[in-house]
């Protein structure tokens, strides 16, 4: 039980870190928070990951205040995604608790670099194309007639040019990839936005921003489906995850405001260095842990 | 822009609660001369050990509303799918809800 007031502080200002950047990327915060209490904290895996859960829940919800005021979360393409990020989250929470931490870095490290190439595949593209892009998002300059069908959306945002309007295509394919990263949520205890993300922007033709924003708003309840079993195995220490929480909710919070002034260009390098980095850190844990 | 304004009024009051809450055991922990140790979690007496002043009390209680803010807030979305007569999203909701529900049940039994 960390109870100086260094431990705190230092608690405090790693879950300010980890909330800031997930916040930011539209990811759970806990691929950076999990890391630094297993290797720094050398807090149990376990422990670990029931505190990168709640974790991704405080930042889920702190970013969401601000996100919804803006307009950027789609609730109607968030439910539909949960349908099936709930059920992964169940069932990479129950299997958790017999598998190797090992062994679930290892998986873990494999997927984050296949997803870091996808990212990476993605900036090639020009980030302003000269003619319309099949699935992309369409900025306009001013409100018209906006078709954005059953699931789609539209929002402001002058750093884009306008008003974004998009509509949702391949929601099979989200809802596949949702899945998985529930199921990766309640293995590992991230929110799984690293995957859901990519997906959203480069195949379902969600601009970057609505999908960060969207899927930061359903890590939450992605994380809700299996922190409640940790929480009954013992798993969340509440010292350790008070003060992370605490921090979290400040830099969540700041980070969903910087947001505002950051074009989706700096957002999606942003995420892929992130990648890079979350997979270097597995591998690194697989290895020496 | 209801459905928005309402879950948006749900997680303001829901982070202040949890975070007043936190903030509340974690003054009371840093306050203690020694490290106390963290019992396993027992629901019934999270409220009773708060109230007794036992920061791991407090601690509990507000992760525990930071826990529950999601799973309230697929109730609310559900309730204003179901008023705008959007049966399609609000059974999503409402099968999203059973999931959790079931998670919860199978966390806490």
């Amino acid at each position: 039980v960390f109870t100086t007031p260094v431990d705190a502080l230092l608690l405090i200002l790693a879950g300010a870190a980890s909330g800031a950047l997930g916040a930011l990327l539209g990811v759970g915060g806990a691929i950076i928070l999990i890391p630094f209490l297993v290797i720094v904290i050398h807090l149990p895996m376990h422990h670990a990951v029931a505190t990168g859960l709640v974790s991704v829940i405080a930042t889920s919800t702190a970013a969401a205040v601000v996100n919804l005021d803006r307009g950027l979360v789609n609730v109607r393409l968030a439910l539909s995604l949960e349908i099936a990020s709930v059920a992964g989250g169940i069932a990479g929470g129950l299997v958790a608790a017999s598998l190797p931490g090992r062994a679930l870095m290892v998986v873990f490290a494999i997927l984050v670099v296949a997803a870091a190439a996808v990212m990476w595949r993605g900036l090639r593209a020009p980030i302003a194309p000269a003619g319309p892009v099949p699935g992309a998002a369409t900025p306009v300059p001013a409100p018209g007639v906006e078709m954005t069908g059953r699931l789609g959306s539209a929002y402001d945002d002058p750093a884009d040019g306008g008003r974004v309007v998009y509509r949702v295509k391949r929601l099979p394919l989200a809802q596949g990839v949702s899945l998985g990263a529930g199921g990766l949520s309640g293995l590992l205890g991230i929110g799984g936005g690293f995957f859901v993300v990519p997906a959203l922007d480069l195949f379902c033709g969600v601009p970057i921003k609505a999908a960060a924003a969207t899927s930061n708003f359903m890590i939450g309840v992605t994380a809700v489906a299996s922190a409640f079993l940790y929480f009954g195995r013992g798993d969340v220490r509440p010292a350790v995850t008070g003060y992370a929480v605490l921090g979290i909710m400040a830099g969540s919070l700041v980070a969903a405001l910087i947001n505002r002034r950051i074009g989706g260009g700096i957002v999606r390098r942003l995420f892929a260095a992130l990648l890079i980095v979350v997979a270097a850190q597995m591998i690194w844990r697989a290895f020496h842990s | 822009v209801r459905l928005e304004r309402t879950v948006r009024r749900l997680f303001i009051g829901g982070l202040a609660a949890s975070g007043a809450c936190i903030a509340v055991g974690a003054a009371l922990a840093l306050a203690w001369s020694a490290p106390r140790p963290s019992a396993p979690p027992r629901l019934s007496r999270i409220v009773e050990d708060a109230a007794a002043g036992d920061p791991v009390g407090w601690l509990y209680l507000g992760l525990l509303a930071l826990m529950a803010l999601p799973i309230v807030r697929v109730l609310s979305v559900a309730g204003c799918f179901a008023r705008a007569r959007e049966w399609r999203f609000a059974a999503t909701a409402a099968g999203v809800l059973a999931l959790l529900v079931a998670s919860v049940a199978l966390g806490l039994r």
